[in-house]
């Protein structure tokens, strides 16, 4: 190597020296502790919330209401299925891959994972969420004016809709973005 | 079990005693921050010793290092980059003049090669890493799976770029 940038780069750092190996394997323990830690947090909190329609359920004495909770509850224990199913694959069986390949799977990973964020994470719970408003919404009407009743009902739906077509749509766009990005890596624009 | 682990460790110390220093630069050239810097180099450390485990010998052993270090570290870029603006090597931004005086020390000449290096994005940030490690553009090729052509092309970009910023007198 004749470049002197060359030279002078390898001056660098030229006493580092390798860890050690039970320090690294100790280390490696200690981080699959926290992801589990972690996933049992995630999980925990999704049963906190799954406790809170089971408690709805049982205290409300509208069949409507136990049917929309019930329907919820197996919306999110599917939502919690498919977060277990889909969490990230250790990755150090591709960190030896080339970097373009490593580069691409990460970005193919990406893209279906926020491609079909709607189908896997968002829409299970919305029949359970559409049955607990209607329940809502007829019980209502029972006790007050039909419009009032359908005003709550659409000032209640209105922010979870935008709020689901608004990840929805967020999704949509990062998944374009890196599908644009594979196709550029795929016609050797790099 | 305890077989593969001697295997790894043995592995992980060969691969360590002879690229920790490239591994040491690999980290301070994508990191600017002297801490996260030091964090990425463990973190490489860590991955390359995880990595090791499924080593199958099919490449060679400083191909998988330089492999399994620079995935690392694109990952740690990607992570911290969003929404910075990343150039390629033939980018006219890179060769506008910055503070550059008549003569530097050997302090600033580095400083400003790792902010020429963070302005790059993938892979021409890979590339003129393996470059500067003294990688042929074969080696630079294996470690990237850009094809050999593509290499060749853009490590003459990195002479043409590294001559005119830091007057370095290698022939573009």
């Amino acid at each position: 190597m004749s470049d002197p940038l060359a030279t002078l780069w390898a001056e660098q750092h030229r006493d580092a020296v390798p860890l050690d190996a039970d320090a690294l394997a100790r280390a490696d323990a200690h981080f699959r502790r926290r992801i589990r830690r972690r996933d049992a947090i995630e999980y925990v909190a999704g049963l906190f919330t799954a406790g809170v329609f089971v408690i709805a359920a049982i205290l409300i004495p509208d069949w409507g209401v136990r049917i929309g909770c019930a329907a919820i509850l197996l919306g999110m224990l599917i939502v919690l299925r498919n977060l277990w199913r889909r969490r990230p694959a250790a990755p150090d069986a591709t960190l030896g891959a080339p970097s373009l390949a490593f580069y691409r799977a990460t970005l193919v990973g990406q893209r279906d994972a926020v491609a079909s964020v709607w189908r896997w994470y968002l829409a299970p719970p919305v029949p359970g969420m559409v049955l607990l408003l209607l329940a809502v919404l007829r019980s209502s009407a029972e006790r007050m004016p039909l419009w009032t009743a359908i005003l709550g009902f659409v000032l209640t739906a209105l922010p979870v809709v935008v709020v689901f077509w608004g990840i929805h749509r967020l999704n949509r766009a990062a998944a374009h973005r890196l599908q644009e990005m594979i196709d550029a890596l795929d016609r050797g624009e790099v | 079990m305890h077989g593969d682990r001697t295997r790894q460790d043995a592995l992980y110390a060969e691969a360590g005693t002879a690229h920790a220093p490239a591994i040491a630069r690999l980290a301070r050239s994508v990191e600017a921050n002297p801490d996260q810097a030091r964090d990425l180099e463990q973190e490489i450390h860590l991955a390359l010793w995880r990595s090791l485990a499924g080593f199958d010998g099919r490449c060679a052993l400083a191909t998988w290092v330089y492999r399994v270090a620079h995935n690392v570290a694109a990952s740690h870029v990607a992570r911290g980059t969003r929404g910075v603006k990343l150039v390629a090597l033939d980018d006219a931004e890179l060769l506008a003049a910055d503070d550059v005086e008549a003569e530097v020390g050997a302090a600033q000449t580095i400083a400003r090669l790792h902010a020429l290096i963070r302005r790059l994005h993938s892979p021409d940030r890979e590339v003129i890493l393996l470059y500067l490690e003294g990688l042929d553009a074969r080696a630079i090729a294996e470690v990237t799976g850009l094809a050999a052509g593509t290499v060749a092309v853009k490590v003459h970009r990195i002479k043409a770029l590294l001559a005119q910023r830091f007057h370095s007198g290698e022939e573009a």
